[in-house]
């Protein structure tokens, strides 16, 4: 059992590590492995430059931003009990998506990320706070809390959509359905990312414990409300790296832990971690599909996780009695 | 072991109890018992330190329940609620090893003696066939039968059990109750169970607390305490008291 599971750990992560580096053959210019190995092995030319300033970089946002939104969705349904719960669900893409979106328009893209960065902070913040005032925070105020804070972000920027000029409209709609154009690999995403894997394996028994309810954990000895302010600000964290970068890319924080957990895997210490690998991937693959279908435009990437999720999730729904009492 | 001082719970303006104060050994057995919404469950919140009452302190061994780390409070003194949810994703095995957790350290799963204790306790609630099987397959006596057991391999110095017969079947019953009964008289334990069962209580458990409508508590040995005259006060109802082979029995008048 023990071994079992430690295998398909690692079948999974060699499977999508190799899936991901396939990926740098495709583009808007496929390149055979031939010819990329020789360009490695010479170091120059114009694969070289394509191989190292073009795809790496973008294999390597794509790879950490799935995997970073697959743990934020894994651990923000375990927080929360609920299925439904993804990286967004307390308006942090919305929140960032006004940060950028105002910035763009007043101030032009120079600013952009900081005050995507502020908008989201403030929503973490007012959001955690809110739903703390008066009582204690609770799975149910906490998403309804959040799901109101979202929802009036979201008038705020159809608003904004509205008003700004159509030659604006575009690149602002492509950014919310989440576009890594123009994102690059950070160190400190990375980091996040790691610290995120070591945080569900240390701690991965008392987030098994916690969907026993938080009464019930709290008696087995489980600092309940400790390890939920790490999940909250955690996996906000991970979504705002995300989000930031390359936009609300969705999709994958909801659907891959349940993909997971359907093939019988549901340990938060193998579950997240196998949710950065697959989650990674799936962005992986889905950015370089939007890359390369409709060559040279290039597709938003949400739209591709979307349209190669749903199919897989509806397949292992009807494979495996799921949702069962 | 358990010392309770004064301890009043409002909840919002309503005072639920009031005054309550009560010392709990080891080798005892207390039976808890009240009225629909007496606040015997929030009192017992409040025991296991995951409530803080609105007034008076809870100490286990002189040092107040709040002062302890997590872990190690759960090692003293175990709650087993009385509902939880349901949505525990592994086996029967697994959910029945997780009352271990306040054992456990970092990354270590569990140790050999969890092991032999975790097979001790699907032993003793009858769940070795079981032990395979996903929770969420589970009836509602088998679910009950696991939390059970989970609270055993926990194994706290006292255990605490709110309403833990609904849902049992009588050898269900019978099995629990000797089992605590034993367990509180040969090992260093204690436990309090909220019932609604006066002959039980009468016939397995030492102590008996009461819990009013109007807020106050009768507590002391089940002998003192159970009387006609208290129960039905506690109950609204009358009671006739039989003498039986076993001893006395209370028989509720309906009428």
């Amino acid at each position: 059992m023990f071994f079992e599971k430690r295998l398909a750990f690692l079948w999974i992560a060699g499977l999508s590590m190799s899936i991901s580096a396939l990926c740098i053959c495709f583009g808007s210019v496929s390149i055979p492995f031939k010819t990329i190995f020789e360009s490695l092995y010479s170091g120059e030319g114009v694969h070289w430059t394509v191989i190292t300033q073009l795809r790496f970089p973008r294999i390597v946002v794509a790879f950490v931003s799935g995997g970073l939104l697959a743990m934020s969705g894994c651990l923000l349904q375990t927080l929360l009990r609920n299925p439904l719960a993804d990286p967004y669900i307390f308006g942090i893409s919305s929140g960032a998506s006004l940060g950028v979106l105002g910035s763009l328009i007043v101030l032009g893209p120079a600013f952009s990320i900081i005050f995507g960065f502020l908008g989201a902070g403030l929503v973490i913040v007012s959001v955690a706070y809110i739903a703390h005032r008066g009582a204690d925070w609770n799975p149910y105020r906490l998403i309804l809390t959040g799901v109101m804070v979202s929802a009036g972000l979201n008038a705020l920027i159809s608003l904004i959509l509205v008003l700004s000029p159509p030659t604006m409209m575009k690149g602002m709609i492509f950014w919310m359905m989440g576009d890594l154009t123009y994102a690059e690999p950070r160190v400190w995403t990375g980091f996040l990312a790691l610290s995120i894997v070591m945080f569900s394996i240390v701690f991965g028994r008392a987030l098994d414990a916690m969907s026993l309810g938080s009464e019930r954990a709290l008696a087995i000895g489980v600092s309940v409300r400790k390890l939920e302010y790490f999940i909250y600000f955690l996996a906000s964290l991970a979504a705002v790296a995300v989000v930031v970068e390359g936009g609300a890319i969705g999709f994958v924080g909801l659907v891959v832990p349940h993909m997971i957990r359907m093939t019988g895997t549901w340990r938060h210490k193998y579950l997240v971690p196998m949710s950065a690998f697959v989650g990674g991937t799936m962005v992986v693959v889905a950015d370089t599909l939007a890359r390369s279908l409709w060559a040279p435009i290039q597709l938003p990437v949400g739209v591709m996780t979307a349209m190669i999720g749903v199919p897989i999730l509806i397949f292992l729904l009807n494979q495996r009695s799921y949702a069962r009492g | 072991m358990l010392e309770v001082k004064n301890v009043n719970i409002d909840i919002g303006n309503r005072v639920v109890v009031s005054g309550v104060t009560v010392s709990v050994e080891f080798g005892q057995s207390w039976a808890i018992m009240g009225a629909n919404g007496a606040g015997k469950s929030s009192l017992l919140r409040v025991f296991a330190g995951i409530n803080k009452p609105s007034n008076g302190d809870v100490l286990f061994d002189g040092k107040s329940i709040h002062d302890f780390p997590k872990k190690s409070l759960a090692q003293k003194i175990g709650l087993l609620p009385q509902f939880e949810e349901h949505d525990y994703w592994g086996n029967v095995e697994e959910y029945v090893g997780l009352g271990g957790f306040s054992r456990s350290i970092g990354l270590w799963d569990k140790s050999d003696e969890d092991r032999v204790i975790i097979q001790e306790a699907l032993e003793q609630f009858e769940m070795q066939n079981l032990r395979g099987r996903d929770y969420r397959s589970l009836s509602g006596g088998e679910r009950q039968r696991a939390r059970l057991a989970s609270l055993m391999v926990q194994d706290p110095n006292l255990f605490l059990w709110d309403e833990p017969l609904e849902n049992l079947d009588y050898s269900g019953r019978a099995k629990l109750l000797s089992w605590v009964a034993e367990m509180t008289k040969t090992a260093e334990k204690a436990s309090m169970m909220v019932m609604h069962d006066i002959n039980l209580a009468n016939r397995f458990f030492t102590h008996s607390l009461m819990l009013f409508e109007d807020g106050t508590c009768l507590s002391g040995t089940s002998e003192d305490v159970l009387t006609v005259e208290n129960l039905e006060a506690l109950y609204r109802t009358q009671f006739d008291q039989v003498i039986s082979q076993d001893g006395r029995l209370f028989l509720p008048r309906f009428r």
